[in-house]
């Protein structure tokens, strides 16, 4: 329960988080209640350098069980998965399906007891390998009012910086830069609580992005948005993905999100029931609607003209944007 | 219940550097027994506005006239107090309000509090919790031991117990996945059809709820509500909704960019998906008996 608890209160802010992975201290989170066999590291010889390469910006979860302390059923049965770098993965599935628990140890905030899970070739049983876990990892969460603590943007943003103690030189410029290709710029000195909700999310994604991660962790990040806001974020995560090498992984409820990644991980009582490319994943109605999910709009529209005899994936099979859509509609038209 | 704005102000801090205006005079009236919507960006005052409908905020500058009840600047919060039987609020994640040791003693608690007896008020739990589709074998249960969406579901067989005959809902379905969101909505559209005389006021980011479930659409932009109209009325005004930061709901966006790249017109005052599948038919065909 203790280490429920304890990372209950660090998940609600990834601040606090940032602050243990840049004091580069040894954090002693789960030492008192988790049991944890140090074996597993010995096995595993990651130290070597061309194998670190291989296993740049990947998560390996392999045979993950997980249940919350006197309470008796699995969050999380039996997980096992590999992430490759550079991919945009969404986790999805119905409310208490193990989601945000699974995203949790894929930072190393939760520890496995049973199975293991290794980041970027680090296995995170492994206590020493924390500092640099939570430099590599980064989070943001759902509320964007739980995740700005500074008094400007600016000072936001260089928060987890100035914690690791990076010299104020170059502090500035990262800041600066990264404020502008998130496209804040001219909102340095604004007082977060001021900002729209894209506008905060987008700085909460600021402090993330500033320390170089090589993982991304979106748990939720856009749910709380207006619409406007939540393409505000989405158009930065398929920037990040066009543009950098980051791995990023969201969990998300709007599958017309999740349409948009590269590969989509359905989760059903805390098994692993669906993984693979999103328009095969999201067309899949009975295991859809097994977990409380439905068909993004753009598939729903598709299925409706299928049913009436019009195919438009005969038109094009890769159909994930309004845009497409209509010009597949369109083309359709022009043909007949 | 009639509700009405006059002349309303809302100031935050007043007298300070950050003294902020959340709602500029606004004027207007809320039909009785209607379902209305208020859309608007973060900011615009939407929030602000509901939180006036049962006293948890006073007008700065002019009055609500809520059913009989006048509210201005000077009226004492203990008088208040009647109009929180009449209006039921839900607020996102309203789950975090549950503070009893069973599930029916929790959700019997409000009208207790209203001065309902005991026998009467666990009789009304009953009927809440069944509407909202809890079972009694979790009556006795604590809240606690219940899922997120079971919780939620407690939590507002809570405010349904009080018999309000409004009904404030500020993004209520926050967090939940896709099934359960179409659940509660279809569940407050149950509850708002049950009874004559009932309202809904819901507050949403979901321009797809917005024009499924709203029969008054308000916009409300920096503090002012701006446009107010049934969904066709309202979403057939894109470039204005465009000034006050709204996008159209999924499916008219969709038949207006079919509109665009075809230069063809398109029917758009409906919004289920049924209906556009149908009308993008009835596009395709139409082009057919041009040609031939």
């Amino acid at each position: 329960m203790e280490t429920v608890q304890k990372w209950r209160s660090l998940s609600s802010c990834n601040r606090c988080i940032r602050i243990d992975s840049s004091k580069g201290e040894k954090p002693d989170l789960f030492l008192d209640s988790v049991s944890v066999p140090f074996f597993a590291f010995s096995i595993m010889q990651w130290g070597d350098e061309g194998m670190q390469e291989t296993l740049q910006g990947t998560i390996h979860v392999d045979s993950l069980t997980f249940q919350f302390q006197g309470n008796g059923e699995n969050v999380l049965t039996d997980i096992s998965l590999s992430l490759r770098a550079g991919e945009w993965v969404s986790i999805v599935g119905h409310n208490g399906s193990g989601k945000s628990t699974l995203a949790k140890f894929l930072n190393g905030l939760l520890i496995p007891v049973t199975g293991d899970v290794t980041i970027l070739g680090m296995n995170t049983k492994d206590f020493n390998n924390q500092p640099l876990i939570r430099k590599k990892v980064s989070m943001v969460f759902q509320n964007p009012d739980n995740q700005l603590v500074a008094p400007t943007v600016a000072d936001d943003v260089a928060f987890g910086l100035e914690n690791a103690g990076v010299p104020f030189k170059e502090m500035q410029a990262r800041v600066r830069n990264t404020i502008h290709t998130l496209g804040l710029s001219g909102l340095e000195n604004s007082e977060p609580s001021r900002l729209s909700g894209g506008q905060k999310q987008r700085v909460a994604l600021a402090g993330a992005l500033v320390l170089q991660p090589e993982i991304l962790i979106l748990d939720e990040a856009t749910s709380m948005l207006d619409p406007i806001g939540k393409k505000e974020v989405m158009d930065q995560v398929q920037r990040l993905r066009r543009e950098t090498e980051l791995t990023i992984v969201m969990i998300t409820h709007d599958l017309n999100e999740a349409l948009m990644s590269d590969r989509v991980i359905v989760l059903k009582e805390g098994r692993i029931v669906g993984d693979g490319p999103p328009l095969e994943v999201l067309s899949h109605s009975e295991m859809l609607a097994d977990t409380n999910l439905i068909h993004p709009f753009i598939i729903e529209i598709m299925e409706g003209l299928k049913g009436k005899g019009y195919d438009l994936r005969e038109v094009n099979n890769t159909i994930i944007t309004e845009q497409e859509l209509v010009d597949a509609i369109w083309k359709l038209k022009q043909m007949m | 219940m009639e509700i009405k704005a006059n002349d309303v102000t809302v100031k935050y801090m007043v007298g300070t550097p950050f003294e902020k205006v959340a709602l500029h005079k606004i004027n207007f009236t809320l039909r009785p027994s209607t379902y209305h919507v208020f859309i608007g960006k973060t900011g615009s005052g939407k929030s602000t506005f509901i939180q006036l409908l049962n006293g948890l905020l006073k007008p700065t500058e002019g009055s609500m006239l809520i059913g009989e009840k006048v509210v201005n600047r000077k009226t004492k919060m203990k008088q208040l107090y009647h109009l929180r039987k009449e209006i039921g609020m839900v607020f996102q994640f309203p789950e975090h309000q549950l503070f009893h040791d069973t599930v029916l003693e929790d959700v019997a608690f409000g009208p207790m509090n209203l001065g309902v007896g005991k026998v009467e008020a666990e009789k009304r739990a009953e009927e809440s919790l069944s509407l909202v589709g809890i079972s009694p074998s979790l009556y006795m249960r604590s809240p606690y031991e219940l899922s997120g969406g079971q919780m939620r579901r407690v939590a507002i067989a809570g405010v349904l117990a009080m018999e309000p005959k409004v009904l404030v809902l500020d993004e209520p379905t926050a967090g939940l996945d896709p099934v359960g969101h179409i659940g509660m909505m279809e569940l407050f559209n149950h509850w708002f059809k049950a009874k004559e005389g009932r309202s809904v006021i819901l507050v949403t980011h979901n321009m797809e709820d917005a024009a499924r479930y709203g029969e008054e659409i308000h916009v409300m932009y920096d503090g002012e509500r701006k446009l107010v109209g049934t969904p066709s009325e309202l979403f057939t005004k894109e470039t204005k909704l465009n000034e006050y930061g709204i996008s159209l709901p999924n499916t008219l966006s969709l038949l207006m960019e079919l509109q665009r790249a075809s230069g063809q017109a398109l029917i758009t005052d409906h919004f289920e998906i049924d209906d556009t599948v149908d009308e993008i038919v009835s596009f395709l065909r139409k082009d057919i008996e041009n040609n031939a």
